[in-house]
């Protein structure tokens, strides 16, 4: 009993073996090449699949309600690539989340595949690229040199309070401009030897007093 | 007699010395002290991508470099993705010279759109490393340095300004089977009350060689 029972499980072997070898390749051909493009792909942006059904192909569909899209999308025949190549663009729905999809593609010929999408969201809006410094920052180069000219200014407008000549009293009662003018302890002022007074009380600048004399 | 003249060519120097000090000071502290960024005009972003690509991309190679020799621009870019609330991750405000690859897409010179964010001013120095792309023209170059050490060259075609309000998120992300990039800074007003400029600059633009 044993024997027969071994000996049948070897005769379903040796029998299984190459059926199962040949049912490889089998599946492998019907399995369509697919590729998608870009891939990982965003929300809202055009997405293209491709695959490659065999010659004996004359058509090709794409199932895209996983992607949220239409039940059957049918696919172009690429015009100038080998024969059985299909190919459409889908945009992608800006509300499709993140994450990996399988939509299935079957080939006119019998052939099914399953394309595998991963879904990357993009930025939904504008890059914050900037704090508005030079749109908001004020103050060229010319203030600084305003601000030196005045302080030049100032410095110009000193110089020339101090330079404002003394009165310098006279002795006959009258009054002389002379910023130079240093009054020497004698009453008298270097620049000026005209300032003495003379013996008379009169100075030379007094003609009315000469003349009376 | 000598004196008096000089102090009166001392007053009325002082005087217009502190007069055209005091116009000069008060029109340079109400003037903006670098400008509002370049807007680019309508008529730069009327040009298409024209053409069919018949050349073969390149392999996918992290940027490392960008170079603009129209604008004297030349930076270290890093990659970024998304901040959590969606938006593009940007460089730091404390680093304005670098710019930024969106690393969720594709690398410059692959198939598809390659997004490069850069900032357009920062307070530490005034204007940033995108500060002038605004000036850019279809025609320009830009240069790419990729990991590889291969250096993508791309042309200019586009120049436009968009508002954040309505960011043309699918125009600037499209997948396109030419090589294209594109530079995001911001432009147009700046609302003093967020804070931030209501407007993108896009600068388009599609590859055309790369020599390693």
């Amino acid at each position: 009993m044993s024997t027969a029972a071994a000996a049948a499980c070897l005769c379903g072997a040796l029998l299984a073996g190459p059926l199962l070898a040949g049912a490889r390749p089998a599946a492998a051909v019907q399995t369509p090449r697919v590729s998608i493009t870009p891939n990982p792909s965003a929300p809202g942006t055009a997405t293209e699949f491709e695959v490659h059904c065999g010659s004996s192909a004359t058509s090709a569909t794409l199932f895209g309600t996983t992607l949220g899209l239409s039940a059957q999308i049918p696919m172009h025949a690429v015009p100038v690539a080998t024969i059985g190549d299909f190919r459409v663009t889908v945009m992608l729905p800006v509300s499709i989340a993140r994450g990996t999809y399988r939509p299935s593609i079957d080939c006119s010929n019998g052939f099914s595949g399953v394309a595998t999408l991963r879904v990357n969201p993009v930025p939904g809006q504008g890059a914050l690229t900037g704090d508005g410094t030079t749109s908001t920052q004020t103050g060229t180069p010319l203030t600084g040199f305003g601000l030196g000219a005045i302080a030049l200014g100032a410095i110009a407008g000193a110089v020339a309070m101090i330079r404002r000549p003394r009165a310098v009293l006279t002795p006959g009662g009258t009054t002389r401009r002379d910023a130079s003018a240093v009054p020497r302890p004698g009453g008298t002022s270097r620049r000026d030897a005209s300032a003495v007074p003379r013996p008379a009380g009169t100075s030379r600048q007094d003609p009315p007093a000469r003349s009376a004399r | 007699m000598a004196d008096r003249g000089a102090r009166w060519w001392l007053a009325c120097l002082s005087a217009t010395l502190i007069a055209g000090g005091a116009v000069g000071a008060s029109v340079g502290s109400r003037q903006l002290r670098w400008g509002a960024p370049p807007t680019p005009p309508a008529w730069a972003s009327r040009d298409g991508l024209h053409g069919k690509w018949t050349g073969k991309p390149l392999a996918r190679s992290v940027p490392e470099v960008i170079s603009i020799p129209r604008i004297r621009v030349w930076a270290q870019v890093i990659p970024l993705g998304l901040n959590p609330n969606g938006t593009a991750a940007v460089p730091p405000l404390t680093k304005p010279y670098l710019a930024s690859w969106f690393d969720r897409g594709p690398t410059p010179g692959q198939h598809g759109t390659a997004v490069l964010f850069g900032h357009v001013d920062a307070r530490k120095v005034g204007p940033a490393v995108f500060y002038r792309i605004g000036t850019l023209r279809p025609g320009n170059l830009i240069y790419v340095t990729l990991r590889d050490r291969q250096v993508a060259a791309f042309r200019v075609y586009s120049v436009a300004l968009y508002p954040k309000s309505a960011f043309p998120t699918s125009t600037v992300y499209r997948y396109t089977r030419w090589p294209t990039l594109r530079l995001v800074t911001c432009g147009g007003a700046f609302d003093r009350r967020t804070h931030h400029y209501l407007s993108n600059v896009v600068v388009f633009a599609k590859f055309v060689g790369a020599r390693g």
